[in-house]
């Protein structure tokens, strides 16, 4: 008995890509601009992503938010005050959400997806394991607070080139720290060349206004294709 | 500290790829890994050692190739590779270079497989 060479060549992540592109191709037939926000934990998502469903609400456009945690309910009963309808996904100890965790879960919101504009997904606070996992998003945002070291985007380069958006957050703050901007901004191109940046607080509400627009055009951009 | 799920994604794999032969046994996994992937080997060895008990990938070696990044650069005209930390930059000119064409690999090129049944034909003429 002899053992013998069987050639597979298939990606170890396909089952989640093919899921991840059956969710993006029904969230573009029915007109929904997805996100999905990476970050480490700590920088903010939670109180921008609350600013941003704020924000969005105001200007007529419809949006909902799942959210996935390790443990925890905190974050969707926070998000949930924007009036927006919130799904906590508890991973129960995964360090990230995959593409079958967000179809589950949409099905049992039971959100009518053609009654959606935004759908955003907030992933797990982990700089390393959610860049493997696509989940049919449209923008990968990777978020990176003034708190935090400049030096981020060279420890994870997986996460900040696999972003669509970087986000600086808490830029209130950025003086108090001495945050040093043209190193944060030099080290983000290195690892993405041409990332588009935008600086918010979403204390102040500074940056948030520009953001939004931003996310209103992409949307308006895309939808002539779904 | 993601291995596991991959393990198990692995694994899973290499199930969907052989269902129509359900007597192979697999003996050797070989995994292109790319060194942005995001997964550390040390860990994925780990994991999957733990992940194949009760499969038929069980006693599997994890033979892992780790796939250096690779990124065409328009002012060179050729394939070059990039590193640490300047990912999507040119090594030689310094130039920015569009998407990796390799480097993010995550990829199974095949298994090293047992047919327990041709164990039997080539043994019978011994019994």
């Amino acid at each position: 008995m002899k053992p013998r060479l069987l050639e597979i060549r298939k990606g170890v992540l396909e089952k989640n890509d093919l899921l991840a592109d059956g969710l993006r191709r029904r969230f573009h037939t029915a007109g929904v601009y997805a996100l999905n926000w990476v970050s480490s934990p700590g920088t903010g998502k939670t109180a921008l992503l609350e600013a941003t469903l704020r924000r969005l609400r105001e200007r007529g456009l419809r949006v909902a938010a799942l959210v996935g945690d390790v443990a925890t309910e905190n974050d969707a009963n926070r998000l949930a005050r924007s009036g927006a309808p919130v799904r906590q996904i508890v991973t129960g100890g995964n360090c990230h959400l995959e593409a079958d965790m967000i179809e589950s879960h949409l099905t049992a919101a039971g959100w009518d997806l053609n009654g959606l504009d935004f759908l955003f997904i907030e992933n797990v606070g982990n700089l390393v394991c959610p860049s493997s996992y696509d989940l049919g998003e449209d923008l990968r945002v990777v978020l990176l607070s003034v708190t935090e070291g400049e030096d981020k985007p060279l420890k994870y380069p997986s996460m900040f080139n696999s972003s669509d958006v970087a986000m600086i957050t808490k830029i209130d703050l950025a003086e108090a720290v001495e945050f040093d901007r043209a190193s944060a901004y030099a080290n983000l191109e290195a690892v993405r060349p041409g990332l588009r940046v935008f600086e918010t607080s979403a204390k102040t509400g500074k940056g948030v206004e520009a953001w939004v627009d931003f996310l209103v055009e992409q949307r308006a951009s895309r939808r002539p294709q779904g | 500290m993601h291995e596991l799920s991959i393990a198990h994604s692995l694994i899973e794999t290499v199930e969907a790829a052989l269902t129509d032969k359900p007597d192979l046994r697999v003996t050797a996994v070989n995994l292109q890994l790319g060194v942005l992937s995001g997964v550390e080997a040390d860990s994925l060895r780990f994991c999957f050692d733990i992940a194949t008990a009760d499969t038929r990938l069980v006693g599997a070696k994890l033979v892992i190739e780790t796939v250096p990044a690779r990124a065409f650069c328009p002012v060179c005209d050729r394939d070059v590779s990039p590193a640490a930390p300047h990912w999507y930059r040119c090594p030689e000119c310094g130039g920015s270079c569009g998407k990796l064409s390799a480097g993010r690999d995550l990829q199974i090129a095949s298994v090293e497989v047992l047919d327990p049944n041709e164990e039997t034909i080539d043994e019978a003429p011994l019994a």
